[in-house]
């Protein structure tokens, strides 16, 4: 039997659809078998950002409404076995499903998955409504940033009245620099505000961007620092115990240098 | 002699105003007190609220009698009362009298006592409570998220949500927290915020915080 879980922020554009990409892939190459499931009707991207785009046949609304069976919409990823893709309707709106749908639709996937991720839409109405239906843990993202971690807080909200209580926190983007100078909020900046447990930080990194327009989970990425956050952050979703990565150790020789000269910071 | 403006139903921030003229006898102003509480029942919807006399001076017993009516013949949970004199009526008012200017009727000498409402919790942003009695909450009360109450409250955690405490008037009431840092502050009818030059230095304070309202101004000190 497996786990629904929904990866959500409130806030737009904070990396939810970035992290449900690289979670499920990570989890994937893990060996796991997962779904993920685009919520995000009438503005999907995770087939965008998966590079799995110009494959969609069916949606989630040609699956609700009957028109097909869920394992015809399902869309294979090539580039890594277990892992699949049901895409978002681009053409309809949030309306076009409701919660009973979602949960019937998640309770089906959970036969044959060991993890379904939902990717659910920016936003408290009628579209997170939808994706959290059927979910059993949520991952909240969110930014370093005051309106960030506000709608987080509300989002954790609405997902305790929804039953889902103890969601994990993916803290996304952090500039180390910026918080060591005091200019942005930090880990435990953030923690004191929303006071959940923290699943994993991911830094602020270009290879993100690079690995987007590739349509290239960044997961895949040996090099990148992110790539090894989402690959930390995978396998303590399957309840390993994985530390928190050192973001300080990012800094090039230079840097390392300086701080033996007492110069850096 | 009687009009419409006899007895008049005024609803204003925090209560209800009930203007009654101060000639003609009282109990003539009952019976039309009683005839308009029954004509205006959807005036009457909110389940508490504060009742307020202006214009005439009435004995205790002539201001309960009209209460009396007014709780019969709505559905209106009478919790505090508040008596108010015009400048006009209070020509006539005995120097006795005019120490019972802006007195509470406590809940007490209704016979009922407000109660506390406890939330064990976080108050997450856009979760609000409202409630009619003071208000306990073992937790932090987040930005974003709102606590009124007609009494105190009392958060045994950091606050830096949206407070106001006796929300339908009472001057008497407090705010406390561990951590007192809120967005706004209302305590009564008076509202504030930290100043933002101060903000630094009040999130500094790591100490229980007390905020109470003397002369229109609300104090912070240390507890």
């Amino acid at each position: 039997m497996g786990e629904v879980i929904v990866i959500t922020s409130g806030k737009g554009g904070v990396g939810k659809t970035t992290t449900s990409a690289n979670v499920g892939t990570g989890l994937a190459v893990l060996g796991y078998k997962v779904v993920m499931i685009d919520a995000d009707i009438g503005l999907r991207n995770l087939d965008v950002i998966l590079g799995l785009e110009n494959r969609i046949v069916y949606d989630i609304v040609d699956v609700v409404d009957g028109n097909c069976r869920v394992r015809q919409a399902l869309i294979k990823d090539k580039r890594c076995q277990n892992l699949y893709l049901l895409p978002a309707a681009q053409t309809k709106d949030k309306s076009a499903v409701n919660p009973e749908q979602m949960l019937k639709l998640c309770s089906q996937l959970k036969e044959d998955f060991d993890y379904i991720l939902i990717d659910c839409p920016a936003g408290i109405e009628q579209g997170f409504k939808n994706a959290t239906a059927g979910a059993d843990r949520a991952i909240v993202v969110t930014t370093p940033e005051v309106s960030a971690v506000r709608d987080a807080d509300r989002i954790i909200g609405l997902l305790e009245a929804e039953g889902i209580s103890n969601p994990l926190l993916v803290l996304n983007r952090i500039k180390i620099d910026m918080v060591n100078r005091g200019d942005m909020m930090s880990l435990d900046d953030v923690t004191e505000v929303l006071a959940i447990d923290v699943l994993g930080i991911v830094p602020d990194d270009e290879a993100i961007v690079i690995s987007a327009n590739k349509g290239e989970p960044v997961v895949f990425d040996e090099v990148a620092k992110a790539g090894q956050a989402y690959r930390d952050i995978a396998l303590r979703i399957t309840g390993k115990e994985v530390p928190l990565m050192n973001l300080e150790e990012a800094k090039g020789m230079f840097s390392k240098i300086k701080k033996i000269f007492g110069k850096g910071s | 002699m009687y009009n419409d403006e006899t007895v008049l139903f005024k609803g204003k921030k925090g209560g209800i105003t009930i203007v009654i003229d101060d000639e003609g006898d009282f109990e003539d102003i009952k019976e039309i007190f009683r005839n308009k509480v029954i004509a205006a029942k959807k005036f009457f919807s909110d389940a508490k609220t504060v009742i307020t006399f202006e214009g005439r001076m009435m004995s205790d017993e002539q201001e309960e009698s009209l209460l009396k009516i007014l709780m019969e013949e709505s559905s209106l949970d009478i919790t505090l009362t508040k008596e108010n004199q015009k400048e006009a009526a209070k020509t006539t008012v005995s120097t006795d009298n005019s120490t019972k200017l802006e007195s509470y009727k406590t809940t007490e000498q209704l016979g009922k006592e407000m109660s506390t409402y406890y939330y064990n919790g976080n108050l997450r942003s856009g979760q609000a409570i409202r409630y009619s009695g003071s208000v306990v909450i073992v937790g932090d009360v987040n930005p974003g998220s709102e606590v009124s109450a007609e009494g105190n409250i009392i958060i045994l955690g950091s606050a830096k949500g949206k407070l106001h405490a006796g929300c339908f008037g009472d001057e008497n009431c407090y705010v406390t927290a561990l951590r007192l840092f809120p967005a706004q502050l209302r305590i009564a009818d008076v509202i504030t915020h930290i100043p933002k030059e101060n903000q630094k230095e009040v999130k500094a304070v790591a100490k229980p915080l007390y905020a109470f309202l003397n002369e229109g101004k609300i104090y912070i000190n240390e507890m």
